[in-house]
């Protein structure tokens, strides 16, 4: 499985040498929109200089209709990464005005990393967005910057980061596993409860019936004329009175 | 007198860093912008710009790029030589006509195309062969299925090219960057790209967009007041 990963354009500026550490040929750096102060100096530079990495665009911002133009332009340099022509851009939200360009400039195949809509990692110093391409069946690493903002020397390898991003995915599915399991304890208690009082009232009626047995074991069965000297007794005895008979 | 070569180059299987016409152009052509629809192509000279573009509107589509490239960036320009990689597989005389666009770039018209271009009139300067004219007088309209298109796109842009509307078929050609400038300033040659078809069309029977601007980027100049010189 090959993994892209995606490294923002400052924290590059600052760790050069974070494309070495996770293999340069897989690399691409995220450019914010936002930062790109003059345009056509930025068009010019990205078609005109050679460029270390390939680079996509972050779109930080709600785009005018110009600045999506600029946009368009941006992702004609062969600078900007593409994948099988495939056209990749980061996003914070869904915009159907940026869409709509972007198709009526022939782009047919449009890969919007929504950043809402990606899962968060957070691992030791570096943070970020994973996104997994169910076309590909590949899984993108966003990085978009350190928690702190001297890295030191973090020797943070690929592998010990994928599989920290691969035990994060872990996490997630056992959380979601661990949420279903609360909830089915949840209803077992509940429907045990409910056992527990229908067998409380079960035996309980065992206990009337028990007590119905020995009520009739031990006193319907004697002789009547028995039962009548033990009212007789009762009266005199003054606690029973003859109008009870 | 600076000049920029726009090409664009459809057919993946050339050689991507040399130009269509690279041994007899790079005398004259002080910046090349060459356009692809396929990506690995880069630059090594800041003379030569490489934008991979989507598969929209042709060649005219990727010149229409290359046009809001000098402009976007503001690029200093006096002239302007139109390439493309044609093939024209449709066509029986399609090498031919190739052959026959490229001549003025070739040694002995280079040098003529040279100075026609440096006139003030001349507005382009091409093969005689593809100078095309489609209006019927008679009729009054265009024998030709963009002719609707065409009459639509002269409303809008408010163009009105000399009779009998003579435009440089093919679309190789030599021209002055100044009237296409005062254009594309005005009218963004981007929106221009998104209005058109995508893919390999053509005009057969039922007009395109597309085809209607390439008889246009001549009228854009003719318009102006500048003639069409060829050779």
């Amino acid at each position: 499985m090959t993994e892209r990963v995606f490294i923002d354009k400052e924290l590059y500026s600052k760790q050069s040498f974070l494309p070495m550490l996770f293999g340069k040929d897989t690399c691409i750096l995220i450019i914010k929109y936002s930062e790109i102060t003059d345009p056509a100096d930025f068009y010019k530079q990205i078609n005109e200089n050679t460029r270390e990495l390939p680079f996509i665009i972050d779109m930080d911002i709600d785009p005018s209709e110009d600045q999506i133009n600029w946009l368009i332009r941006f992702s004609f340099s062969p600078s900007y990464y593409k994948n099988d022509s495939e056209f990749i851009l980061m996003i914070s939200a869904e915009n159907k005005k940026l869409n709509d360009s972007l198709l009526l400039q022939g782009y047919t195949s449009i890969n919007l990393l929504n950043k809402s809509l990606l899962s968060a990692f957070h691992f030791g110093k570096l943070f970020g967005y994973v996104h997994v391409n169910d076309k590909q069946g590949l899984r993108d690493l966003l990085i978009t910057g350190f928690v702190e903002k001297d890295m030191g020397t973090t020797n943070v390898g690929i592998d010990d980061l994928l599989g920290r991003i691969e035990l994060y995915h872990q996490l997630k599915i056992l959380s979601a596993e661990k949420k279903d399991l609360e909830t089915q304890v949840i209803n077992l208690s509940q429907e045990l409860e409910n056992h527990k009082k229908y067998l409380d009232i079960a035996l309980r009626q065992k206990e009337t019936e028990h007590i119905l047995d020995f009520y009739h074991k031990q006193y319907e069965v004697l002789p009547l004329w028995y039962k009548k000297i033990g009212h007789l007794i009762k009266i005199i005895l003054g606690r029973r009175k003859i109008k009870s008979l | 007198m600076k000049t920029v070569i726009i090409e664009y180059k459809y057919y993946e299987d050339q050689d991507p860093n040399p130009g269509i016409c690279e041994d007899y152009m790079s005398n004259f052509g002080a910046k090349r912008i060459v356009i692809t629809n396929h990506s690995n192509h880069i630059s090594n000279s800041t003379d030569t710009v490489f934008l991979n573009h989507t598969n929209q509107g042709k060649d005219i589509g990727a010149k229409l790029l290359g046009i809001d490239y000098l402009i976007s960036t503001n690029t200093d320009v006096d002239n302007l030589i139109l390439l493309h990689d044609k093939k024209s597989p449709h066509s029986p005389l399609g090498n031919y006509w190739y052959q026959e666009l490229t001549s003025v770039f070739k040694s002995p018209n280079v040098n003529f195309s040279n100075q026609e271009i440096a006139k003030s009139n001349t507005g382009i300067v091409c093969s005689s062969t593809y100078i095309k004219a489609e209006y019927n007088k008679a009729t009054k309209q265009f024998d030709s299925a963009n002719g609707e298109i065409l009459k639509l796109l002269m409303q809008q842009y408010n163009i009105v090219p000399p009779m009998p509307y003579l435009y440089v078929a093919g679309t190789i050609m030599f021209c002055k960057w100044e009237p296409l400038k005062k254009f594309f300033t005005n009218f963004s040659a981007l929106d221009i790209r998104a209005t058109l078809e995508k893919g390999n069309v053509q005009d057969i029977g039922i007009g395109t967009r597309t085809h209607a601007w390439e008889r246009f980027f001549s009228w854009i100049i003719t318009s102006q007041g500048f003639s069409i010189k060829g050779i």
